[in-house]
């Protein structure tokens, strides 16, 4: 076999022409005389003529020319630093050029930013215009906001701007209304209070000059945002004092008013407001920030309405979100970097508040204590007013529930309230008292014939008996005689005894179901392996 | 084309064909004359061009090797020592360079397995071909052969190089070359069986 596959090589060798001469002959011989190395012989010239007679690929007319520009790129000069050194030699010069060039314009990067911060503030602040039209706001809502600090910003009244301080600082809400967001009406005031003509008019006067300041306090424009003006405080502070100043010409309301309000009235029914200028908090929903802002009454777009205000004041959801506490930035106004200071602000799905700084507070203006001061003293001598109504529907129409707040001393916080219902719908008048603070306190009362058979409680709406409720406050008995310690009814009994029956079942009811659970469950051996 | 193109082309043609040989053009590449070794790559591309062709079956990659080809040459051409033919040389690189490539290629066909990219490993069959083409045949034949039959058999049949360059070139005995040779043919041979008549 080996010498086959010799011979077949040289056969090979020989069509090549790759044999000395003598072997070349010895072949030639063996080709003529075997049949099978001829065939051989042929079968190898015609595998090696396949090859040879392969065309050529076309010619690339432009190889060179392609090449040329590799050699090109390999001549070119080559850096002596070393490719990875490249990067941090470039930073470094860049570096060196900024380092000189700040040394001598140190205020480049200050300018450029305002520049920028001032174009932001164009951009956001541009035709901002009073939200409220004019006559939008009534006499109700510049008393409520007085009284209860908020305004309503849709015609429903369903969200309210808020001046709220719940929170222990001083700020600015945009939320969803509440209940005990109307403490007292412009109407009840009056009755109560029975303002003669002349106070009455000395009433609307007053707020009607603070309409026209709220209404320049609360600005929106196309560019969705809500500007509003940190002096809204100081404007609910102000209108506060000058309302409480008319009250106490009552001799019998300045009876029961604090001192230090009365003192303080004077001062705050004085503040010199400048109407045309002051701190905006403005709201969009790409950032918070306040700015120092002039509103230009005589621009004739002051007084054009904005498209869909309601949606744009609702729709005030910062992308501060999700995380709920960040900073907005305040700065007194284009080029002015000195005031450039944070304040936090925080953000929920409906909800949207941020802490009023104190800085925002122009010069001349009350500070924030002086602020919360007024506020407590309002508050302490309103409480004969402060009748939280909470109207729950009761089937028929003929009842309603409402919550009551009272203040006296040495009862506690929690237990200053009583929930009052009343049902006529059932042949007879239904009253029922509770009073959530005290443990399962309450009593319930049944009068067939009718409320007149109660006659204490027909004062309840009235100022004299609230005062006169004041006044007994100190030995923790009501005027309405009825038992406020403890609860003796035969419906607690009955209650006592149903949750007892009930307590009783539920128990016996866990000790049936108890042992299904175990029967059911075998217990699983551990798998061994 | 203007008369100093004209010249220069005319320079060319004669140094291609006539008047330099290899060693000569080197020589003066060596003293600084960039213009030899245009001059070598014009005389010996088309070469390189087909012996990469040949034995990869395809010409997906010849451009891309055959300017690594002529660049390697480019960069090492001042060291070139004048002991062996220039084509050897070249063709030593060029090997050199296919084999790298079917390295490289083995390497993605790896990878290419998962993405589909199967379009650089392996010529088409031709029984799946429509248009009968004896030539392609033969290509696909020789493509179908091992790289250590076809290398030596290219460089025989086609480039026309004697056993002892065939040695020099691939670096292995003449002995193995002939040997190679022959196993390369009767491969040949049997994948070309069914053509047989069209070839003689």
């Amino acid at each position: 076999m080996r010498q086959f596959d010799n011979d077949y090589e040289n056969l090979s060798a020989l069509a090549d022409g790759e044999l000395r001469e003598d072997q070349a002959t010895i072949y030639k011989d063996k080709i003529r005389q075997s049949p099978a190395l001829r065939e051989k012989y042929n079968d190898i010239n015609m595998a090696k003529k396949a090859v040879e007679e392969l065309p050529p690929l076309p010619e690339d007319h432009y190889f060179f020319t392609r090449l040329s520009e590799y050699i090109k790129e390999e001549n070119k000069p080559v850096s002596r630093l070393k490719p990875f050194y490249k990067p941090v030699a470039s930073l470094g010069v860049f570096t060196l050029v900024l380092m000189t060039f700040f040394s001598v314009s140190p205020g480049f990067l200050d300018d450029l930013f305002e520049r920028q911060k001032g174009n932001i503030l164009d951009f956001y602040t541009k035709n901002l215009r009073p939200y409220f039209a004019e006559e939008e706001l009534s006499k109700d809502d510049i008393f409520n906001f007085a009284f209860s600090q908020v305004l309503p910003i849709d015609s429903t009244g369903g969200s309210v701007i808020s001046l709220d301080g719940s929170n222990g600082g001083a700020s600015i809400a945009i939320r969803e209304a509440t209940l005990g967001d109307s403490k007292i009406t412009l109407k009840e005031f009056s009755e109560k209070l029975n303002l003669n003509a002349s106070q009455k008019v000395k009433l609307d006067n007053v707020l009607k000059k603070y309409e026209e300041k709220i209404r320049k306090s609360i600005l929106v424009n196309d560019n969705n945002t809500v500007a509003v003006n940190t002096n809204l405080w100081n404007y609910n502070a102000a209108l506060k004092a000058e309302i409480m100043a008319i009250a106490a010409e009552n001799e019998q309301v300045a009876s029961v008013m604090p001192a230090g309000l009365l003192q303080s009235m004077p001062a705050f029914s004085s503040i010199d407001f400048s109407d045309d200028e002051g701190s905006f908090v403005c709201i969009n929903p790409d950032t918070v920030f306040m700015t120092a802002l002039k509103v230009n009454t005589n621009d004739p777009v002051f007084n054009v309405p904005v498209v869909n205000k309601e949606n744009i004041i609702k729709n005030t959801k910062v992308v501060l979100a999700p995380q709920k506490h960040k900073y907005g930035t305040y700065h007194g106004g284009r080029g002015d970097t000195s005031k450039v200071k944070k304040f936090k602000v925080f953000v929920d799905s409906n909800f949207i508040k941020f802490d009023m700084p104190d800085f925002a507070f122009e010069p001349g203006m009350p500070s924030l204590l002086e602020l919360k001061r007024i506020d407590s003293l309002v508050d302490l001598s309103m409480k004969n007013f402060n009748l939280k109504f909470k109207f729950d529907s009761i089937p028929g129409g003929k009842g309603f529930n409402f919550d009551m707040k009272f203040d006296a001393p040495g009862i506690p916080d929690k237990e200053k309230f009583f929930e009052f219902k009343f049902d006529s719908s059932k042949g007879g008048t239904s009253l029922d008292f509770n009073f959530p603070g005290k443990d399962s306190s309450g009593f319930k009362i049944f009068i067939p014939d009718g409320l007149d058979k109660v006659p204490d409680l027909k004062g309840l709406g009235n100022l004299d008996s609230l005062m006169i409720f004041k006044k007994f406050d100190g030995d923790s008995t009501f005027q309405f005689n009825f038992p406020f310690n403890g609860l003796e009814g035969p419906d607690l009994k009955q209650f006592q005894e149903e949750m007892k029956k009930f307590r009783e079942e539920m128990k016996k009811f866990r000790e049936e179901f108890k042992p299904l659970v175990p029967k059911n469950k075998k217990e699983k051996k551990p798998v061994v392996i | 084309m203007n008369e100093k193109e004209n010249n220069e082309g005319m320079q060319q043609a004669r140094n291609i064909f006539s008047l330099q040989d290899d060693f000569s053009l080197i020589k003066a590449f060596k003293e600084g004359d960039e213009s030899a070794f245009k001059d070598l790559v014009l005389r010996h591309k088309e070469k390189v061009r087909n012996l990469i062709y040949l034995n990869l079956g395809n010409t997906s990659s010849i451009d891309d090797i055959s300017q690594e080809v002529f660049l390697s040459v480019y960069r090492k051409l001042k060291q070139f020592r004048f002991q062996s033919q220039f084509t050897t040389w070249l063709y030593t690189i060029t090997i050199n360079k296919i084999r790298d490539h079917v390295r490289k290629q083995k390497i993605m066909s790896i990878f290419s397995a998962f993405s589909g990219d199967d379009s650089d490993n392996f010529p088409d069959t031709g029984s799946q071909r429509e248009n009968f083409d004896i030539n392609e045949m033969v290509r696909e034949a020789i493509a179908k052969l091992p790289p250590k039959l076809r290398e030596p058999l290219i460089l025989r049949d086609f480039e026309g190089m004697s056993y002892q360059e065939i040695s020099e070139t691939t670096g292995i005995e003449s002995g193995t070359v002939k040997s190679r040779i022959f196993r390369a043919r009767e491969a040949l041979k049997k994948h070309l069986e069914p053509w047989r008549e069209e070839l003689l």
